[in-house]
């Protein structure tokens, strides 16, 4: 066995020696570059590190790292690394999938992940289209989108990713954009610090299949209007000087209301982001917010914390343990079927 | 009263339950399962009994998740399996294919009951043998047993996960609901000595480290997260460095090293019994359940002077075909009762060395195939001679 | 079929209703069975109804594992409710036993087990001539331990005494091992007054 890492890591000791082989101009790319930048500031040995996905564009993404990949199976990464998380929790388990990955096929598995509070990181990465299959439409596609399999535009309503992550009873929820590297890799950060299931949207673009789908927020010019940047504690404003703008929250319903330049936007009736409100309606109001009526919520849109499965679970085995003496395998195997069921 | 029988030692032991402590004795210590009648006794044996030795037990959503995270722990280095019955089988099948390819070991247990689709959940079958030989896409390696008793069906626990480990290959444990549901007096103790293997681990240097490099057994060496190596798994086919491939030289090697992994094997994975075969007119061929009850017909057959004899395949998938062959050869006829349509009596048609007649005899009714049914039908054969 | 290579086996089963504790009854009879030395083979109907439909526990045994542990030829029947008859009569071996509640069938110690079990039903397959029934007043015994539900154990005592092939205190042993703990000495008078019920008893035939 070799040993741990010992020596300080860098960005290079998590590139793997594969080429990369995402379109050019893919949203990927900067995904990638930003994690591996992020990754040897978490402090974990990189052999601890377990990348898991499903299939997909995204998912090729454990090839890349240079840390232990698990490329499963079609929408069922989750499921993988419930079961790579509960036996080994030593390890620090991410999660890599795609809107149609996680969404369409994997859905269920999402939800019952997310719903275990197990902890790990879930990246799904949203370009609303098909990309590996070549252009279909995709769960997260806007009504009406014209693709290969919906020549006449979709009749499909989409499904968000956020609002799903939320009524899984998600501990911890973010939106961020695939080339906005700080605040992208700050949300990894976040993800990673977070005891439980950390789920991140990440707006990625497919520039072969869905160009431009998230221009206006990955554009700095136009990101000031079309984005909602959540900052825990601060007013929900958005923007440019001359045309700014809040957003009320009454009776669970947001509106947008307009301020003058000095305006103190919270005497205004501007709700004030409060990640960790107890309550998760304030954050499926957020979620609620689309564009184009709304500018779209980028931050940390709720962080809670809950006793995460894996720590339960072992505490159940504890008492196990200690209630019937250490596995005596004779004495377990004898017990027949009169074991009790305490 | 007998003394000794007080002791512990001998219990009755429902076959669900001995599927459960076998599976522990094997140092099964990660279970994650969907309940299913009539498997749910096993999942619920495991929630019980997994805590205590430092075992864990997960409910999941369905079938599909529940072989995906047994998956997901083996790869973390524990040993672990599954329970489920046809329609849970059914949707295992893209796990089993996906543990075939990137050689990750797990034990999974179908208990059959009646189908197609929901069927009869709480009748017996055997009507999911070809399944698991051909339920998955693609040509890979099958390794499937059918136990007869609920003593076997511990033993066989064991066998599973030896096989499984040592072959890093996903091991199918087939269960009638008939064994799954019997109690039957079974000496623990005797069944004990059988010893525990391990998956092989790998050593050496970390740097130009192949996963899925060529050995002697053609098993590769396995690793772990956490052991220091750089590894790759992954369903695309796959050379050995566990990256994706389409060389056609690379996947023929893989592939070929893949599927000749169990012949390199054969001689622990192959397992039957025979019974009067020394001189054989008609020769059962009969498994699980089934078996139980020609067993006992050709016990009587032979007290009337019929030459019958009992071919018991423990190891249904790979077949015996070689054990197969010598008896078929010497029989004027083969006997295969199946609580099925026909199923593993196609396989026999194939392998029988002439032409002769293979003589098929199948209950679809949920019920169980009766010693009486076999003994008229080895009378019958007789009777043609 | 021609006698069993099982030696000393014999194949038990116990018939009535869900909810009469057949299940619970097999698992005793097996017990007190691998008490006294011999190898068990027992399995019950898995139907979807619990209450009220047919319901059966069988139990096979024998001096090593029996070859075919599923009943085919029934030595010692117990029958607690009408409704079980029809599939287990034709089982019988010659010289079987049945033991019925009389409770439940008046009339019936006269011996016309098919007319009182199997109103209008033919049963052309069943030759009953060879068939020892005896039929006890099963329930009645229970409920005079004011527990109509314990009629399951008050029967296992009387099989044990009609059909004198394992020990009593092999049966009273697994009803205590078996049995719900907290009514151990409801079950223990039961088996003990079941055990007793024969003797004085009219046989049928």
């Amino acid at each position: 066995m070799a040993a741990a890492t010992t020596t300080p890591l860098k960005t290079k000791d998590f590139v793997s020696d594969l080429d990369v082989r995402w379109c050019p101009g893919c949203g990927d790319y900067s995904i990638l570059k930003n994690i591996q930048k992020v990754m040897p500031e978490l402090g974990v040995p990189k052999e601890n590190v377990v990348f898991v996905s499903g299939i997909g564009c995204s998912s090729r993404f454990p090839y890349y790292m240079d840390t232990f990949g698990f490329h499963t199976i079609h929408g069922r990464a989750p499921a993988f690394a419930t079961g790579i998380r509960a036996s080994r929790p030593d390890l620090s388990v991410w999660v890599v999938t795609g809107d149609g990955d996680g969404l369409s096929i994997g859905g269920n598995h999402l939800v019952h992940t997310i719903r275990r509070n197990l902890n790990m990181q879930i990246l799904l990465f949203n370009n609303r289209v098909y990309g590996l299959t070549k252009g279909q439409y995709s769960p997260t596609s806007r009504e009406g989108m014209r693709s290969k399999s919906s020549p006449q535009g979709s009749i499909d309503y989409p499904i968000d990713p956020i609002a799903l992550a939320l009524a899984a009873g998600a501990t911890f929820v973010a939106r961020t954009i695939d080339v906005d590297a700080p605040h992208l890799q700050e949300t990894l950060h976040r993800a990673h610090a977070h005891q439980g299931t950390a789920f991140i949207e990440i707006l990625q673009n497919c520039v072969v299949y869905n160009d431009n789908e998230w221009l206006e927020l990955e554009d700095r010019k136009t990101r000031i209007s079309s984005a909602l940047s959540l900052e825990h504690g601060e007013p929900l404003v958005f923007g440019p000087k001359g045309d700014r703008k809040g957003i009320r929250i009454h009776d669970g319903v947001p509106s947008i209301i307009s301020l003058r330049d000095g305006d103190d936007p919270v005497s205004h009736g501007v709700a004030t982001h409060n990640e960790s409100h107890r309550s998760a309606s304030y954050a499926f109001a957020l979620a609620s917010l689309s564009r184009p009526e709304f500018p779209l919520p980028i931050g940390v849109i709720r962080a809670v914390e809950k006793p995460t499965y894996e720590a339960m679970l072992h505490a159940q085995v504890d008492d196990a343990i200690e209630a019937r003496g250490p596995g005596d395998l004779k004495e377990l195997l004898h017990s027949g079927d009169t074991w009790p069921l305490s | 009263m007998a003394s000794d029988s007080s002791s512990g030692e001998r219990q009755n032991l429902q076959g669900n339950v001995a599927c459960a402590l076998g599976a522990i004795a094997a140092g099964c210590r990660f279970y994650a399962g969907y309940p299913i009648t009539p498997s749910s006794e096993i999942a619920e044996q495991m929630a019980a009994r997994l805590p205590k030795v430092d075992g864990v037990f997960v409910q999941m959503e369905d079938e599909i998740a529940s072989i995906g995270a047994i998956l997901g722990a083996s790869v973390g280095g524990v040993k672990s399996m599954t329970a489920t019955s046809g329609p849970g089988f059914s949707l295992m099948q893209e796990g089993l294919g996906y543990a075939s390819q990137a050689e990750i070991p797990c034990v999974i247990i179908d208990v059959m009951r009646g189908g197609p689709s929901t069927g009869m959940p709480t009748r017996p079958s055997q009507g999911d043998v070809m399944q698991a030989r051909w339920g998955s896409h693609g040509d890979r390696p099958v390794i499937a047993l059918a136990p007869a008793s609920v003593g076997e069906v511990f033993e066989q626990m064991l066998r599973a996960f030896n096989l499984s480990e040592t072959l890093r290959t996903p091991v199918v444990v087939l269960i009638d609901e008939a064994i799954a549901h019997l109690s039957e007096t079974i000496d623990l103790s005797s069944s004990m000595p059988t010893p525990l293997a391990s998956r092989k681990v790998a050593t050496g240097d970390v740097a130009g480290f192949l996963p899925y490099a060529a050995t002697d057994d053609g098993v590769p060496a396995m690793q772990c997260p956490g052991d220091g190596y750089r590894s790759h798994m992954t369903g695309l086919t796959h050379g050995e460095d566990g990256f994706p491939t389409q060389d056609p030289a690379t996947v023929e090697r893989v592939m070929r090293q893949l599927l000749g992994k169990l012949d390199r094997n054969m001689e622990q994975i192959e397992c039957f019994e025979t019974l009067e075969c020394d001189d054989v007119d008609v020769l059962v061929v009969a498994y699980g359940i089934t078996a139980r009850a020609a067993r006992r017909a050709v016990v009587s057959a032979r007290e009337r002077g019929l030459r019958a004899g009992l071919l018991r395949p423990i190891t249904l998938w790979p077949f015996p075909e070689r054990r197969f062959r010598e008896l078929a050869s010497s029989a004027n006829t083969v006997l295969i009762p199946e609580m099925n349509a026909g199923q593993l009596c196609v396989e026999l048609e194939r392998l029988c060395p002439h032409p002769g007649p293979v003589v098929r005899l199948n209950r679809i009714d949920g019920e169980c195939i009766s010693p009486r049914q076999i003994l008229e039908q080895i009378e019958k054969l007789h009777a043609h001679d | 079929m021609g006698a069993s290579a099982d030696r000393g086996m014999m194949e038990i089963r116990l018939s009535g209703s869900g909810g009469q504790g057949l299940v619970l009854g097999g698992r005793i009879l097996a017990r007190a069975l691998l008490l006294d030395g011999l190898c068990v083979a027992q399995s019950q109907s898995y139907e979807p109804t619990s209450r009220g439909g047919l319901c059966r526990a069988d139990v096979v045994a024998a001096e090593s594992t029996p070859d075919h542990p599923l009943v085919g030829e029934l030595d010692l029947l117990v029958l607690l409710d009408p409704i079980a008859a029809a599939a287990s009569l034709e089982l019988l071996r010659d010289e079987a036993l049945v033991l019925a509640d009389s409770s439940l069938a008046d009339g019936f110690s006269d011996g016309e087990l098919a007319d009182v079990y199997l109103p209008g039903v033919e049963l052309a397959d069943v030759d009953l001539a060879d068939i020892k029934v005896h039929s006890l007043p099963l329930y009645q015994t229970a409920k005079r331990l004011g527990a109509p539900r314990v009629a399951n154990i008050v029967a296992l005592g009387a099989l044990t005494t009609l059909a004198g092939r394992w020990s009593q205190e092999a049966m009273e042993a697994a009803v205590l091992e078996e049995a719900p703990r907290r009514s151990s000495d409801l079950n223990l008078q039961a088996v003990r007054l079941g055990l007793a019920l024969p003797e004085g008893q009219r046989v049928a035939r």
